[in-house]
This record gives C-alpha cells, sequence and structure tokens, in this order.
C-alpha cells in the first residue's frame, strides 16, 4: 500500500471504515447487532482485514490497531494487532450505530469478555486488567522474567512454542475509526467506555454525536448555508 | 411442482441465503433497526423470494409477507402480502439467532408496533388488534363495505381505490416457513405475542434446545 501523508489518511479512512461496515450488512445497516462464537472472530478478522483503518481501545486504558483475530486454547481468542498479540475469552462482539449514512465515524464495535482465571504469576504492579506472562505453550504460562531472561538462564532453555503474551483478564474494548472524533479525544485513552455498561456507553456516544453536530452547525457561516 | 420433501429443501436454503444476504460476513445472534428505510429494505429482501417466509399477527394467523413500502400515512409502512396491504408503524425491527451454521428455521424477525390510534370509518376486530377499511386516495379512508360493494355514497370507487387493514397493536413474529415454529406450534399464540424482545427470544431458544433434531415434515 502506498504511504498516505495525513491529508490523504484523514480524507480516505473514513470511506475505508465506511466500507468496512456496509460489506458487513448490505441490506442495511442496523443501529445494534450482536455476535458470538465464531461469527464474532470472522467480524473481527473483517474489521482487521483493511489496513490502517481501526483502533482499538483497550479495558486498562491505551490502545493499538486492530488486525484480526484467531480461536485460541480453551475458548479463548488471540486479537492480533500490527505487531503484538492479545488473549482474551469472548463474550460478544457488538456493533452499534446512530442512523446517519453520511457519517459513520460514531459508528463503533465493543468486544465484551468473560473473566480469565489469573495465572499466578502477575507481578506486583501488573494492571489488574492484564497479565504479560510468559506462554510456554498454549494454556502453559510462566512469569514474563521467563522470557525476558531467555538468553541469560543457563538452566534450560525456553521450549520453542515459548513467546511473551498479554492476557486480558476481564472488561470490554471499542472500537472506532481510526481518524475518528473518539480516537482524537485524548481522554478516550484512559478507557471511559470500560467504566460503562455497553447501554450507557452507547447513550455517550450518541450525546456526544449530537453535540459535536451542533458544534459544527454553530461553526457554519450563515452565508454559507444553502 | 416440488414435493413436500422438495419444498422443505429448498425453503431452508432460500432462508439461509436470504440471512446470509443480510449478514455475508457473519451472522449476528441480533440485530436491530429502527429507521424506517432499513426496516423497509430488509422487509423487502425477506420478501423478495417467494414462499420462504410466514409472518404471524397478534390476533393470530399470518401471510406470506411479499414486502414492503413506506406509507402514506406518516411514520408508517405498508406490509405487502401478495396484494393485501396492511399499515403499521414500526418502532423496531429485530433479528435473532441461536449461533446454529446450518440449520437457520430458528432465526427470525420481530415487529415491534408503535400503537396505533383506531379510525372511527374501519371496522375492528374483537380485541382490537386490527381494522379494515376502503382506502379512496392515499390518506382517504371510508367504511370497509365501500369497497365490498366496490361503490361509496351511490358513487363508483375511484380507479386506485384498494382496501386496507391497520394493524393497532402488539408485535408480530416472522419466521422460516417450513420451520418449527410454523408447522408445529401452529400458531404465535396468544401468551408469545405479548412477550417483551427478549422473554420471546428465550422461549423460541428454549423450543430449539427441545427439538434438537427437527428437520421439518
Amino acid at each position: 500500500m502506498k504511504p498516505q501523508n495525513i491529508d490523504e489518511f484523514r480524507e480516505q479512512n473514513p470511506k475505508d471504515w465506511k466500507r468496512v461496515i456496509d460489506q458487513l450488512f448490505p441490506g442495511a445497516i442496523p443501529f445494534h447487532a450482536r455476535w458470538e462464537g465464531p461469527a464474532a472472530l470472522a467480524v473481527l478478522n473483517h474489521i482487521g482485514s483493511v489496513q490502517n483503518v481501526n483502533h482499538l481501545f483497550f479495558a486498562s486504558g491505551g490502545g493499538l490497531d486492530l488486525t484480526g483475530a484467531a480461536a485460541a486454547h480453551d475458548g479463548q481468542t488471540e486479537l492480533h494487532f500490527t505487531d503484538s498479540r492479545r488473549l482474551c475469552k469472548i463474550k460478544s462482539v457488538c456493533f452499534e450505530s446512530f442512523g446517519d449514512e453520511t457519517d459513520y465515524q460514531w459508528s463503533y464495535f465493543r468486544i465484551d469478555t468473560e473473566p480469565l482465571l489469573p495465572s499466578g504469576y502477575a507481578v506486583e504492579g501488573d494492571d489488574v486488567l492484564q497479565e504479560e506472562l510468559t506462554e510456554l505453550s498454549p494454556g502453559e504460562y510462566g512469569p514474563r522474567s521467563l522470557w525476558d531472561d531467555r538468553y541469560e538462564d543457563e538452566g534450560g532453555q525456553l521450549p520453542a512454542t515459548a513467546r511473551l503474551v498479554v492476557r486480558l483478564m476481564s472488561g470490554s474494548m471499542v472500537i472506532f475509526q481510526k481518524s475518528s472524533a473518539y480516537n482524537r479525544t485524548r481522554t478516550t485513552y484512559l478507557a471511559p467506555h470500560a467504566k460503562l455498561t455497553a447501554d450507557d456507553f452507547r447513550e455517550q456516544i450518541g450525546r456526544a454525536r449530537m453535540l459535536s453536530q451542533e458544534h459544527l452547525q454553530q461553526q457554519t457561516p450563515p452565508n454559507a448555508q444553502s | 411442482m416440488s414435493s413436500g420433501t422438495d419444498f422443505q429443501k429448498q425453503n431452508s436454503e432460500d432462508w439461509k441465503k436470504l440471512i446470509k444476504q443480510l449478514f455475508p460476513k457473519g451472522v449476528p445472534f441480533r440485530a436491530r433497526w429502527v429507521d424506517q428505510a432499513s426496516i423497509v429494505a430488509v422487509l423487502s429482501h425477506l420478501g423478495s423470494v417467494e414462499s420462504v417466509n410466514y409472518l404471524f399477527f397478534p390476533r393470530g394467523g399470518g401471510l406470506v409477507l411479499t414486502g414492503a413500502s413506506p406509507s402514506h400515512e406518516e411514520g408508517c409502512i405498508e406490509l405487502h402480502f401478495g396484494n393485501s396491504r396492511y399499515i403499521c408503524q414500526v418502532a423496531a425491527l429485530t433479528f435473532e439467532s441461536f449461533g446454529d451454521q446450518d440449520d437457520k428455521q430458528w432465526a427470525y424477525f420481530r415487529l415491534q408496533l408503535e400503537p396505533l390510534e383506531g379510525l372511527d370509518v374501519a371496522s375492528k376486530d374483537a380485541e382490537g388488534y386490527q381494522e379494515q377499511m376502503t382506502e379512496l386516495h392515499p390518506g382517504r379512508y371510508v367504511t370497509p363495505m365501500a369497497w365490498e360493494e366496490r361503490e361509496y355514497r351511490g358513487e363508483r370507487l375511484p380507479e386506485k381505490a384498494r382496501p386496507l387493514t391497520r394493524l393497532l397493536k402488539g408485535n408480530l413474529v416472522l419466521f422460516q416457513k417450513m420451520s418449527f415454529f410454523n408447522l408445529v406450534t401452529d400458531s404465535y399464540s396468544q401468551d408469545q405475542k405479548d412477550l417483551s424482545e427478549d422473554q420471546l427470544r428465550e422461549l423460541i431458544g428454549r423450543m430449539r434446545e427441545a427439538n434438537p433434531g427437527f428437520a421439518g415434515l
């Protein structure tokens, strides 16, 4: 893909996001949809299929661009990001929209997860919402230090399957258009979505959308109106 | 004409295809449309294949939905059943499914109606679920007898006159025609039509679990 400058990105990104959503619902875009099981993974893979289009916000704060998802051991899902992966147990993936056919930036997805059992290897200071561990083989964990010290450890090498994993222990994530107002708002990196129920968060986004539209209208000079 | 088994098979395939066309990337457990344009688009899609669905009315009985269009009445839509037209105001159209990959007979749609005020000229059923009338021109309604007699106050009916039904309250559900729900439960019973979205889903989910191998008649 040709590298985009910021102006090209801002122009292209809403179109890509709209296409991703239109392809999910060729008949008509619903206000709400909920997927579970394999269909939920298929939807996440679809969202991640176009480069640089989305941004996923974690329950513990911060975010990454989702590139895909795959089934993992014990009904868990591995979420793929540009340079990393995280494990979680998905309860459902929801889509929310507001009936706006011209502006999809307020349409978003929410991933709700089931709690994972603590591995027992988390170290003090780890976020309660995520654990960073060494995965020796699927489902078999060791402390993160095993991975960090893998070249120093004389006692024995890590198995070939070993890797560093982040486990998302509970809570919810939301996925927005990358160039959306939501992503450009600094405070959204503090994960306000994770402190609200799905319904309350939808209401907040709906309100933010209304406010931003009123704001835009106020900024339009009278002679620019048709 | 196809035999019963062939029709059953074809019907299941058609129904699956219609659903897959709505959600090609993954069929959700639930989807909800609330704007009129989307509701009309989805219902028209469901009516686009012959004899694939069956829509149950709250007063009992049902018809095969063949399409939908916006109504002359503000905020309302017209449901098409062949040549018959029913006017109603849909607050929400919901799709519900249970994650079955190969069998979509338990996947259904629910139309939540916004109550409409009845009209004096119309004739209502005993429980007030629906009323019938004759439309002389868009929005000009007179007694249903006018259509029966093909005249109103001694004058022949205008060319565009038509009989109409208005749905005044309750909720509708739409299933695959050759589904367990349609073939075995026979009708949308009294105790089902007043259930909420979630309550109905739970009930249908229980029926599905109690009849795991059901593959039609």
